[in-house]
């Protein structure tokens, strides 16, 4: 076995795409219902698709499956091991996009859904950034519960919404004939600053913190 | 140091029991404080409330509760040494009792507004037993598996996981549509007086939540007894799983009715002019006001439209299946409607003829001529009752007219109106 295969094993690189391909088969099927909250009868219910939800669990695992499991060694390595951290990182960005992608595949042609990509984009980003610092599982966790939070603000203060981080979804608009819809307005310039930042602490920190694999000592 | 360890939240202290009931209180109260102005109350709708205000408690309940397993019930803890003598059951057991304990006081709490706004304002009736012990039974279900995650697991940091996820599993009535009722603690499903919960889905609530509860304490309590060499579920944890799966697919597919009608509702009637009107019992403090507001819009129209001789309301029917039979109008009364604006609403839909253009063009996507002069017809009419049910503030053709002109012109156009035939020659 050559040095890139061992590297694939280390990361679980089978689990990871088995991992998506299930999920990918889940949003095929499933991405195109919405959860409403709301908590009061006279508000507008934020929805949450359910194709961005599973596509931020497709982050979190596979930012487990992918977390440094010989970080006491890999501590030690020099630029490959930095270089396998940062590659590391792109891919757990780049393959949530996969469930996504197959979920807006369903949907009739001219409905939009590049704010989606970014949205997916943002929020991988963050699992990427977090999961170094806090391990993958409860820095996963803190992402959702943060994306948790953020419905939650959103359908109690709707006036909020154009400084949440986050393209909220507005129900399915099927474009006039002969039409097409104005794209709503995505938050690109923050998933591509995430993006970096996000490459730049796993390369720093060779994919995990000491703090974070103390925490992960206690309680993983 | 014995009183300590008596105590149960010994070794975690007592925040994170504390700390979490404090949030489910603020969380029952954040989403049912809408309800507490409402003009009054209703115990139907206060009795559902009991699991429809879980939505974010419990799923808070459950998350608290997988903290607390997953930091006290691994084997490996320095409390809990795997040579140790594994207590198994009671831990289990104490854990439990702690945990549903606080959180069932502290949704209690959080829901004290609304059922002492409602002994005080709701006009009849009393709780009802279906809906109360559902939420709570509901409550020790969701917390239940929470500490089963963190027990089972051995790992506290799922804690926001079984957060997310526990409001993703309770909210599924509301994207699922019907299917997860009979399992799913909040129905979303807010029904009110004259209808009462279904006895059968109930019961398999009730059963549901007890077999979940009993699976997860035994589950976990196997997890706590025994230390884990193989990674694999044991045969009765898979059969309890499978027993679940079977649990929550049976009524997906069946999908029994949530509410019946109450039979024979209590009813509180009076007349006038030749009317009759009737509300349930429940509703009886709201019926001058009913009566009031819809003599005056009869009164407006120059009397109501031929044929009508009762006006009731649909509490007293709840799924109108006489809703065709012309001498009734039907006013849907509820806490969340105001009684005058829902009067006005549905008495001005009969006397504009706007439910006869609704049964003349059933399922019109454009809007018939004579359906525009009603819905202004509908505005005028509310607008000058006062309530403005049917929008204010943009001026028709009968803005202008005097209380008697409009009678007058109603007494000339009645059977226009009520075949669905005005045109603009008709306007004043």
């Amino acid at each position: 076995m050559n040095s890139l295969g061992r590297v694939l094993q280390a990361r679980q690189a089978p689990a990871v795409l088995l991992v998506t391909l299930v999920l990918a088969v889940l949003a095929w099927f499933f991405g195109r219902l919405a959860i409403p909250i709301k908590f009061a009868a006279g508000s507008v219910p934020h929805r949450v698709p359910l194709a961005e939800l599973i596509a931020l669990v497709c982050a979190i695992l596979i930012g487990f499956l992918t977390r440094p499991r010989l970080w006491h060694w890999e501590r030690l390595g020099g630029a490959r091991i930095r270089l396998m951290a940062a590659v590391t990182a792109v891919v757990g960005i780049i393959l949530p996009l996969a469930p996504l992608l197959a979920s807006v595949s369903t949907l009739p042609t001219g409905v939009r859904w590049a704010w989606l990509v970014a949205n997916v984009l943002i929020l991988a980003a963050a699992v990427q950034i977090v999961a170094p610092l806090l391990g993958p599982l409860l820095g996963g966790g803190v992402v959702l519960l943060l994306y948790f939070g953020y419905a939650v603000l959103d359908t109690t203060l709707p006036g909020l919404e154009p400084y949440l981080p986050l393209t909220a979804y507005s129900g399915l608009v099927l474009p006039p004939p002969g039409m097409e819809l104005p794209e709503p307005p995505a938050h690109w310039m923050l998933a591509v600053v995430l993006g970096i930042l996000a490459i730049a602490i796993n390369t720093a920190t060779r994919g995990a913190t000491h703090w974070a694999i103390q925490l992960g000592n206690n309680e993983g | 140091m014995s009183m300590l360890r008596r105590f149960a939240g010994w070794p975690l202290g007592v925040g994170v029991l504390l700390g979490p009931a404090v949030l489910v209180v603020a969380a029952t109260m954040f989403t049912s404080y809408e309800q507490w102005g409402y003009p009054y109350q209703d115990w139907v709708y206060t009795s559902l409330q009991f699991h429809e205000q879980l939505l974010l408690a419990g799923p808070i309940a459950a998350a608290a509760a997988t903290y607390y397993g997953g930091r006290l019930v691994r084997a490996g803890r320095l409390f809990a040494q795997p040579c140790a003598v594994r207590a198994g059951g009671p831990v289990v057991v104490r854990h439990l009792v702690t945990l549903c304990g606080t959180f069932l006081v502290a949704y209690l709490i959080g829901l004290a507004p609304l059922v002492v706004l409602t002994i005080m304002y709701a006009q009849a009736g009393g709780p009802v037993f279906a809906g109360v012990v559902t939420g709570l039974l509901g409550m020790i279900m969701l917390t239940t598996l929470g500490y089963g995650i963190g027990a089972i697991t051995g790992s506290a940091w799922l804690t926001p996981l079984t957060l997310v996820l526990a409001f993703v599993g309770v909210q599924s009535t509301a994207y699922a549509y019907d299917k997860f009722a009979a399992v799913d603690p909040v129905t979303n499903f807010a029904f009110t007086l004259g209808r009462v919960p279904a006895w059968p889905i109930t019961g398999y609530r009730i059963a549901f939540f007890v077999f979940v509860t009993i699976a997860i304490a035994v589950v976990a309590a196997r997890a706590a007894r025994h230390q884990r060499r193989l990674h694999l579920p044991s045969a009765v944890s898979m059969g309890l799983f499978v027993l679940l799966v079977t649990a929550v697919v049976v009524p997906a597919i069946t999908q029994p009715a949530i509410a019946t009608e109450e039979i024979d509702p209590p009813q509180v009637c009076t007349d006038r002019e030749g009317i009759e009107y009737c509300v349930h019992s429940g509703h009886r403090d709201e019926l001058d006001t009913m009566v009031d507001t819809a003599a005056t819009l009869f009164r407006f129209a120059g009397g109501p439209p031929d044929g009508v001789t009762k006006v009731r309301d649909t509490s007293l029917n709840a799924s109108r299946d006489d809703a065709s039979a012309s001498d009734t109008i039907w006013v849907h009364l509820a806490p969340l409607n105001p009684t005058r604006k829902v009067t006005s609403q549905y008495v001005v839909l009969t006397l504009s003829g706007i439910q006869a253009c609704w049964d003349k063009y059933p399922g019109a996507q454009i809007t018939p001529e004579p359906m525009r002069i009603q819905h202004d017809l509908a505005a005028a009419l509310s607008i000058k009752e006062g309530s403005a049910a049917w929008g204010a503030e943009f001026e028709t053709d009968f803005t202008s007219l005097s209380i008697e002109e409009l009678a007058d012109w109603f007494s000339q156009h009645r059977t226009v109106i009520e075949n669905c035939e005005l045109t603009e020659q008709d306007l004043p």
